[in-house]
């Protein structure tokens, strides 16, 4: 009778669900219902549920439930859909491949506690909704496996990861494209040779409010195709966007790579970058070496070493400790700058040099006046321009 | 596997006093005619030709729990739930729907509603909703469901939408402005995922992914692949009208196939006319990203103001509506892989500043930076420095046009003036004065 009164204490609105308990195990699902556990379900080779029909809800109820080898502890059968996983413990002192394999569409898995998978806690197909849950000590032990794994258009909100990953390269969130992914935290994520992947995310895909703690700085947040939204991240992790996208309001504290076609603004990197193509960074504090690709914008930022490398770039409102740029035609404009070094003067046509100060006086740069095509000019004792100072570059 | 050794129970039976004062379900049709809590028991199909919903809820202040069951319409041209006019929050939650073929699955008359964790299976409308209805954590897959008119999701002013994913809908004849998420003023789209989406039969209409009326907002949302098969109409990710804002939101890979119609993907601050509908520059899309339209896709179409965001493998990047949006703004924002225009403003008083367009490779009508109208302000527009791009800033007549680079194999760099002249001139290469004749710091490289 306890047994009974502990299931309907979770399930006070109503009755007819299919009470499960051990000697249930395997157990297989073929109607369409609501399920509810009454004790723990567990198995240690094979799956402990198997689902064969659509529109299920599995109601763990507050108990554990777990399956072992190959398989999982659920398994949904291919051809169904729109499974519902709820409220208990999914894995723990028994080894699987799978917390939940459930690669049809529309499967919805929320407040659930997953541990010690080796290829994914979560599988599931498109159109997943994941929320409230915690993943701990999941170790996908293959590049291609992810410890959340989902398929396009899912959302994963409220999904927290502890001690998971492995030096296997694999992902603690692996999705396809158009995917949200909000309100995710991870600690003490496995690190190694082949670093894990904090997210490995799909083309068109939102993330927000982000957040590492204990990480190991190895640790990458990557996008695999197309631009992205990071927005409100804080993570201690390298950042990988060799697609592009949007970065806003974000703190990032580990080395990161943007590719062409990223805008930053308002943000805080403390990491080291090398960047490539055209990028915006705008009201941005990034007190690290950073080099920017052909053709970026940079803009009202506080950076400390910036290489402004390539070509074509517009360096605008700036401070920083030092600023170095190469290649040609760029436009150099309207900052504050500890030194500035052009690697290549007077060997690269079209630098527009104007309206800069520099603020120590012992390093100074070599950019002459309206020769070899730098146009804009300022000499250590200022007396070059002293005829129009139509440049008006300045020294402390 | 082993014989289930299950007890099939009601709770109610079960646990006894735990489940009392909730009322359960178990047939059809149901009638709700009192305030309280209440729970289907078991899956409920409608009748062949029922002539009534599956339940009817007549009472103000009742929870429905369906239970973790499905209640099946059975193609039934009745919707599943029925909410009656003067019967208030009510909530709904925590079950399926299946097959409802004409009605919406859920119908509330009545405003301040409340459903969730909803899946929808194979149902053509699945909510229909008024003012401050509140929708959380649903599911709608078209599942063979064709609309052909109409919307899938529908709340009023003031409602919310959060949480919820559409998907798998392939959509009859489009005549008039569809969508799959479609609210009122004041209403609110978050956290929600809109993807596969098919129009295959041509018509006139537009697909929407959400259709906002005024002061809508939408934040937080990803739209994904969704396709036009036929020639005519045009696919929308998000219409949203004047004072409408939209923040944080990534729209990729939709595409018209074949298609000769422009796509606008994004429309905010629709109107036919500047002056009665205000374009006040309020309407605002902000931290987004469009890429991988296919086409002739918008990436930002119609719009007021952009601020920090990127659009990218588009055939425009952003665009004004034409001749008739006044102070519209780009900020910040990025166009890169454009066939035609990267920012193309045509309005009056009008901003760019601190953009950056890349790759705008079309033919000699493309331009990186295109201003084509009276008294705008291009100033402080980053340097078209697009590999191919056979133009960089076109400003026709007078403004402020200052602060501007090109560089990097732009063909023709600037192409400034008009009847009246800009006041702000590019600058040529050396050998000038430059503070008598060309006091605007235009320069090209």
């Amino acid at each position: 009778m306890s047994l009974f009164v502990a299931a309907g204490q979770h399930t006070l609105a109503g009755g007819g669900h299919v009470l499960l308990h051990q000697g249930d195990v395997p157990y297989t699902i073929t109607t369409a219902g609501a399920y509810t556990l009454v004790e723990n379900m567990i198995r240690t080779n094979g799956a402990a549920i198997v689902v064969e029909a659509s529109d299920v809800v599995i109601d763990l109820n507050g108990f554990r439930i777990a399956g072992g080898g190959t398989s999982g502890a659920i398994v949904q059968q291919s051809g169904q859909h729109r499974l519902t996983v709820r409220n208990g413990q999914v894995g723990g002192d028994i080894s699987a491949w799978y917390g939940i394999l459930s690669a049809g569409m529309g499967n919805r898995l929320e407040d659930l506690n997953l541990q010690s998978c080796s290829v994914s806690a979560i599988f599931s197909g498109p159109g997943a909704m994941v929320r409230r849950c915690v993943f701990r000590g999941n170790a996908p032990f293959d590049p291609e496996f992810a410890v959340l794994n989902l398929g396009p258009g899912s959302i994963a909100e409220d999904v927290r990861f502890d001690g998971s990953g492995s030096t296997a390269g694999a992902s603690l969130v692996r999705t396809g494209p158009g995917v949200i992914v909000r309100k995710m935290t991870a600690s003490s994520t496995i690190a190694g040779a082949n670093p894990t992947r904090l997210v490995l995310a799909g083309g068109g895909s939102v993330m927000s409010e982000l957040r590492t703690g204990g990480q190991s700085s190895t640790n990458t947040l990557i996008t695999a195709s197309g631009p992205v939204v990071l927005a409100d991240a804080n993570l201690n992790d390298r950042v990988f966007l060799p697609t592009g996208g949007v970065i806003v309001d974000s703190v990032l504290s580990g080395f990161n790579h943007f590719g062409p076609g990223t805008m930053i603004d308002a943000s805080f990197l403390s990491g080291s970058a090398t960047n490539t193509g055209p990028m915006l960074v705008h009201d941005t504090r990034w007190p690290a070496s950073v080099q920017f690709g052909d053709r970026s914008l940079v803009r009202r930022s506080m950076i400390r070493f910036p290489l402004v490398a390539g070509s074509g770039s517009y360096y605008l409102d700036n401070t920083g400790q030092g600023l170095s740029f190469t290649g040609a035609a760029h436009r150099i404009e309207h900052n504050d700058v500890g030194t500035f070094r052009a690697s290549n003067s007077g060997a690269e046509p079209n630098y527009l040099f104007i309206r800069n100060r520099l603020n120590r006086d012992d390093i100074f740069i070599q950019i002459l006046d309206n020769t070899n095509g730098h146009w804009g000019a300022w000499a250590p004792d200022q007396t070059l321009l002293s005829t129009d100072r139509t440049w008006s570059n300045v020294k402390k | 596997m082993k014989t289930p050794a299950s007890i099939v129970l009601s709770f109610a039976l079960a646990t006894g006093a735990l489940a009392a004062g909730v009322r359960d379900i178990a047939t059809t049709p149901f009638f709700i005619t009192a305030p309280g809590h209440y729970a289907v028991v078991q899956h409920i199909v409608a009748a062949p030709m029922q002539a009534q919903p599956i339940i009817t809820v007549s009472s103000p202040d009742v929870v429905l729990d369906l239970n973790g069951f499905t209640l099946d319409g059975n193609g039934s041209t009745h919707s599943a739930i029925l909410i009656q006019s003067g019967s208030p929050r009510v909530t709904i939650r925590n079950g399926f729907i299946a097959n409802c073929s004409d009605a919406p699955a859920i119908r509330a008359l009545t405003a301040d509603i409340h459903i969730e964790d909803i899946s929808f299976r194979a149902c053509v409308r699945p909510i229909f909703a008024l003012a401050r209805a509140r929708i959380e954590g649903c599911m709608a897959w078209g599942g063979g469901a064709a609309p052909s008119s109409g919307d899938l999701i529908v709340v009023g002013n003031d409602a919310s939408v959060r949480d919820t994913v559409i998907h798998g809908y392939t959509f009859g004849a489009i005549s008039s402005n569809n969508a799959a998420i479609r609210i009122g003023e004041d209403a609110t789209v978050q956290g929600c995922v809109i993807h596969d989406l098919v129009s295959p039969v041509a018509g006139t209409g537009v697909l929407h992914g959400v259709y906002g009326e005024r002061n809508a907002s939408l934040s937080d949302a990803a739209f994904f692949h969704w396709v036009r098969t036929n020639a005519t109409g045009s696919v929308r990710a998000s219409r949203l009208a004047e004072d409408g804002a939209m923040r944080r939101v990534a729209i990729s890979a939709p595409a018209i196939t074949p298609g000769w119609s422009p796509t606008e993907v994004t429309r905010v601050s629709e109107s036919t006319s500047a002056f009665t509908h205000g374009y006040r520059g309020a309407s605002l899309i902000m931290d987004s990203v469009a890429g991988a339209i296919a086409g002739f896709g918008r990436a930002f179409s119609d719009v007021d103001s952009v601020n920090g965001s990127v659009a990218a493998h588009a055939y425009y990047g952003y665009t004004t509506r034409e001749n008739t949006t006044n102070h519209a703004s780009y900020v910040r924002s990025v166009a890169r892989n454009i066939t035609l225009y990267g920012f193309y403003a045509q309005g009056r008083f009008t901003q760019i500043v601190e953009c950056l367009a890349d790759r705008v490779t079309g033919d000699v009508d493309s331009y990186a930076f295109n201003h084509a109208e009276v008294s705008g302000l291009m100033e402080d527009v980053i340097h078209c420095h697009a590999s191919n791009s056979e133009q960089g800033f076109r400003h026709v007549r007078s403004g402020y046009f200052a602060g501007n680079s090109a560089s990097m194999n732009v063909t023709n760099q600037f192409n400034v003036g008009g009847p009246t002249g800009a006041r702000g001139v590019k600058f040529p290469p050396l050998g000038n004065n430059f503070i008598q004749q060309y006091p605007r710091l235009n320069f090209e490289f």
